[in-house]
């Protein structure tokens, strides 16, 4: 039961992603690269290599996460390493946050965030009851991904060090740590996110104009606006696929973090419903997995791997509906992407096997 | 805190996160998503207005008085030009560029017009050189075939299409094109993406619109009137050529001609339209209107004579005066001598009230009804602020303003035995393309002003025989009775006096007098010389009228 629900949400998620990511993009890819399809095409084969990671992930046995877990962990901080290299690291916007592999792009932010996920559950198990000490429970677990964290902002990736960070948070609560330790660091990071955002202009642009995006509706509300008339219009049932005029150059990254905004306008709140409800769908099979489970790393690494999705995808959708700032965060399983869609297959994966072992 | 009771803390925020997002969602598309919908829809869609044809204009027999050409404007986007000094460059040699032009090329403005209205050779220099950013607009141009006829009637267009006056402006609602909202699909850089399928431009043309003129009565009336100011040396001429028992108007002539393809060429002064615009002191011709209500009161008899003083009559507060100087003549001799002295004692019989109801009957001080804006009503005042002088004037032509169409339309009454008609330029409206007609125009009934005895009494006065002697004498047409009288206004001076050597010298009448199927007015202004109506108006409008007849 579990195990189907996960293949018919994320399979839904999917193949709506797939259908609205040829829909925002054609116009754009057909002007850009003279092909409607070329990034339909591109994210049908990242979904065939995604499905390749979902079916690794269901035959491999999660303890060799577990045994490889450092090494996992020290890969992708090289990765994250490697993409700050002057020339190796492809910049987009002011930010270098891609590695090119050919004509393609990996993005070290995305397997970092699992490889967090994997190690924290690794140490967060082997801990144990030690995780009510700080010297135990809490140092450790913010220095790794304190560098990981740092090297995000050097690229710079606010999204996904945001999303590091509250990962990181939520799964030491999980496993343990004391609420104050918690509290503690968060009323620590608090200045360091105001400096972070202060220090940098268009992170200041940006929270001006998700305070009154009304205002600066031609600078940097522009996106915000954008995402909500997008989003608004619609209605209850949309405008149909493909008949969402924003994808005209108007909504920036269309098919990329706002995709949402898309599947609102063509497919009206029904279909934001319905990815809404997958996601919760996902949390739902997430979580009962982690509480079932008995083996504390598959159990921690259950809910850190749903943890993360659900708050990716929420922040995603707070992104698009004005609620929180803009900030550059995919909508796993989605929105168009091979590292994002690939990552997201391999979650996937793991879950549909530790819900598998249950049965047994 | 055990570890289940941490598990279900988080998934319940995580869950919380969801609700918010769906319930945000929510607000966005089902409660505020009309709101968001209809902003979002301001940029998408912009209204374009399609259907520049702008109606033909025509004359009774459906030839072309005003139609609609399309010529080629060139335009810049100089946001999408590169390289402005190449542009600039190319373009010179088709186009004259001035330095204000050249500098906006090379800002960032989205357009800029170059040159309005090209040649057509010009043109496919501009088109065959391509330039990146450079444009041609397919605009239209009004176009007056006939050049000069009927030009101050007719008005003109402006080069952005604002029609100034005439025709062109008094029946704007029916000529100017149909404007056609379509949703035109654009993306956010202002390309057209879709757009929705426009009617044919048939269906988005303005309506042509049918004058009662009749293009060849007009052209012999010009060629007439110019002819005849130019033999006396006069100022200028307009004349009225009118069907008697509709009002419609065959010809509207002013001299001299205004080409309104060319309108900046002729000064204020030459634009106007004489014809129904120029109000000035009636004259003699106006005694048309003492003995019509005389007539019709029954308080002359055709046979009785009446003392005339030897043409000059001291009333003590003023004294009148007649060009002949007669003692004892038949109302029919008082209006042929033109007497002044026997009209006032006529008009005396009369009174000021019932002369003064005659006239506003005959519709003077009035509009007459052509629907167009240069219609001047002229002026009269009340009889209660008549004193003496102003009535014995008044008899006589003077003291009131009246335009020529309103003396054109007294003397209509008279052919028309008594009955007052509208009159009437606009014939019909219809469909650009179509020939069925339709007039909007709200024409009121014909009244019987004055009696038809009265009427033929009057007109009798006014019959003009071939070979007889009398003032009317040259406007005669041999083998036709007909009816008319003359007319020599003095003008006012520059310093406000009646000049003997200023006067508008007219004629106007009908023919055939017994079954009238035209009446016309033609007036001289200031003719050199001999200025008398009889002299210098009556032989054209013989002319006028013998070239109406054959049409």
């Amino acid at each position: 039961m579990l195990s189907r629900m996960i293949l018919v949400s994320s399979a839904i998620l999917i193949l709506m992603g797939i259908v609205v990511v040829y829909s925002s993009s054609g116009v754009m890819a057909h002007f850009g690269y003279h092909d409607s399809m070329f990034f339909l095409k591109r994210q049908i084969l990242f979904l065939f290599l995604g499905g390749m990671a979902f079916i690794s992930a269901w035959i491999l046995d999660p303890r060799l996460y577990q045994k490889y877990a450092y090494y996992i962990y020290g890969v992708a901080i090289f990765l994250l390493l490697v993409v700050l290299i002057p020339g190796v690291g492809k910049a987009a916007g002011g930010a270098s946050r891609w590695i090119a592999l050919g004509p393609f792009r990996l993005q070290p932010g995305e397997l970092f965030k699992v490889a967090l996920v994997v190690y924290l559950a690794m140490s967060l198990a082997k801990k144990g009851h030690k995780m009510q000490l700080f010297r135990v429970g809490i140092i450790p677990h913010l220095v790794l991904p304190g560098i990981a964290m740092g090297l995000l902002i050097l690229e710079p990736d606010f999204g996904t060090t945001v999303i590091v960070a509250l990962v990181t948070f939520t799964m030491l609560f999980i496993g343990g740590a004391r609420v104050a330790y918690l509290l503690g660091g968060i009323l620590i990071s608090i200045p360091v996110a105001v400096h972070l955002i202060a220090s940098s202009p268009y992170r200041m642009a940006r929270m001006a104009a998700f305070l009154d995006p009304w205002s600066h509706r031609q600078e940097s509300g522009y996106q915000v606006v954008q995402s909500l008339m997008t989003l608004g219009s619609g209605g209850w049932f949309g405008k149909g696929l493909g008949h969402g005029p924003s994808k005209l150059y108007f909504l920036p990254a269309a098919h990329t973090d706002f995709i949402l905004a898309v599947i609102g306008e063509e497919l009206g709140f029904l279909g934001v419903a319905l990815v809404i409800t997958c996601f919760a769908a996902l949390l739902y099979v997430g979580f009962t997995v982690a509480l079932k489970t008995k083996d504390k790393f598959k159990s921690y690494l259950a809910a850190g791997l749903t943890s993360m999705l659900i708050i990716q995808a929420t922040l995603n959708f707070f992104v698009v509906m004005g609620l929180v700032p803009t900030k550059g965060l995919t909508l796993p399983l989605v929105n168009y992407g091979g590292s994002s869609l690939i990552v997201g297959c391999w979650m996937m994966g793991v879950l549909f096997r530790l819900s598998r072992e249950l049965g047994r | 805190m055990s570890a289940k009771v941490r598990l279900y803390l988080v998934a319940t925020l995580l869950a919380l996160g969801l609700g918010i997002a769906l319930t945000k969602a929510g607000t966005l598309q089902l409660l505020r998503g009309s709101k968001l919908k209809h902003l979002a829809e301001r940029q998408y869609i912009r209204p374009k207005l399609y259907g520049n044809y702008r109606g033909d204009i025509l004359d009774r027999k459906g030839r072309l008085l005003a139609s609609s050409v399309s010529v080629d404007s060139v335009y810049a986007e100089p946001k999408r030009i590169n390289n402005a000094t190449q542009v600039v460059k190319s373009l010179g040699k088709a186009i004259r560029l001035n330095r204000v032009q050249i500098e906006k090329l090379s800002s960032d403005r989205s357009f800029i017009w170059l040159k309005r209205r090209i040649d057509p050779n010009t043109a496919n220099k501009v088109r065959n050189m391509d330039l990146e950013g450079i444009g041609l607009a397919e605009e239209r141009q009004r176009f007056y075939p006939n050049h000069g006829l009927l030009g101050q009637t007719l008005g003109f267009v402006s080069i952005d299409g604002q029609s100034l006056g005439g025709i062109e402006q008094a029946f704007e609602r029916y000529l100017k094109p149909k404007s056609w909202k379509t949703l035109a699909l654009q993306d956010a850089r202002g390309n057209p993406i879709r757009q929705h399928v426009s009617p044919p431009e048939e269906a988005l043309a303005g309506n042509d619109i049918m004058l009662t003129i009749d293009r060849n009565i007009q052209s012999v009336t010009e060629e007439i009137l110019q002819k005849t100011v130019k033999k006396h040396g006069a100022k200028a001429g307009w004349a009225i050529v009118m069907k008697p028992k509709t009002g419609e108007i065959l010809a509207l002539a002013n001299v001299p001609l205004m080409n309104p393809n060319r309108p900046s060429k002729h000064d204020q002064k030459a634009r106007r339209n004489n014809a129904i615009s120029l109000t000035r002191e009636p004259g003699s011709t106006f005694k048309i209107m003492t003995f019509a209500a005389a007539y019709d009161l029954g308080l002359v008899k055709p046979d009785e004579k009446i003392y005339c003083e030897k043409g000059r009559w001291n009333l003590g507060y003023m004294t009148i005066k007649d060009v002949s100087k007669k003692e004892w003549l038949t109302p029919a001799e008082i209006f042929k001598y033109s007497s002044n002295v026997g009209t006032y004692k006529i008009a005396e019989r009369i009174g000021p009230k019932r002369l003064y109801e005659t006239i506003k009957k005959f519709g003077f001080g009035e509009l007459p009804g052509l629907h167009l804006l240069e219609e001047a009503p002229g002026f009269v005042s009340n009889y209660k602020s008549w004193h003496k002088t102003r009535f014995a004037n008044m008899s006589f032509g003077y003291g009131l303003m009246a335009s020529p169409l309103q003396v054109v339309m007294m003397v209509n009454t008279i052919a028309n035995d008594g009955l007052k008609v509208s009159p009437a330029i606009l014939k019909g409206i219809h469909k650009h393309g179509a020939d069925t007609l339709a007039n909007p125009l709200p024409s009121s009934a014909p009244i019987q002003v004055i009696s038809k005895e009265a009427a033929q009494a009057v007109k009798n006065m006014m019959l003009v025989e071939y070979g007889h002697k009398g003032s009317a004498r040259r406007a005669a047409i041999p083998g036709m009775l007909i009816a008319g009288k003359t007319g020599t206004a003095e003008k006012l001076d520059d310093t406000g006096r009646y000049n003997k050597k200023l006067n508008i010298s007219s004629f106007v009448g009908f023919a055939p007098a017994n079954n009238p199927q035209i009446v016309a007015l033609v007036s001289i202004d200031e003719p050199q010389g001999i200025a008398f109506g009889g002299y210098v108006a009556a032989p054209a409008w013989r002319e006028i009228v013998e070239a109406a007849l054959l049409e």
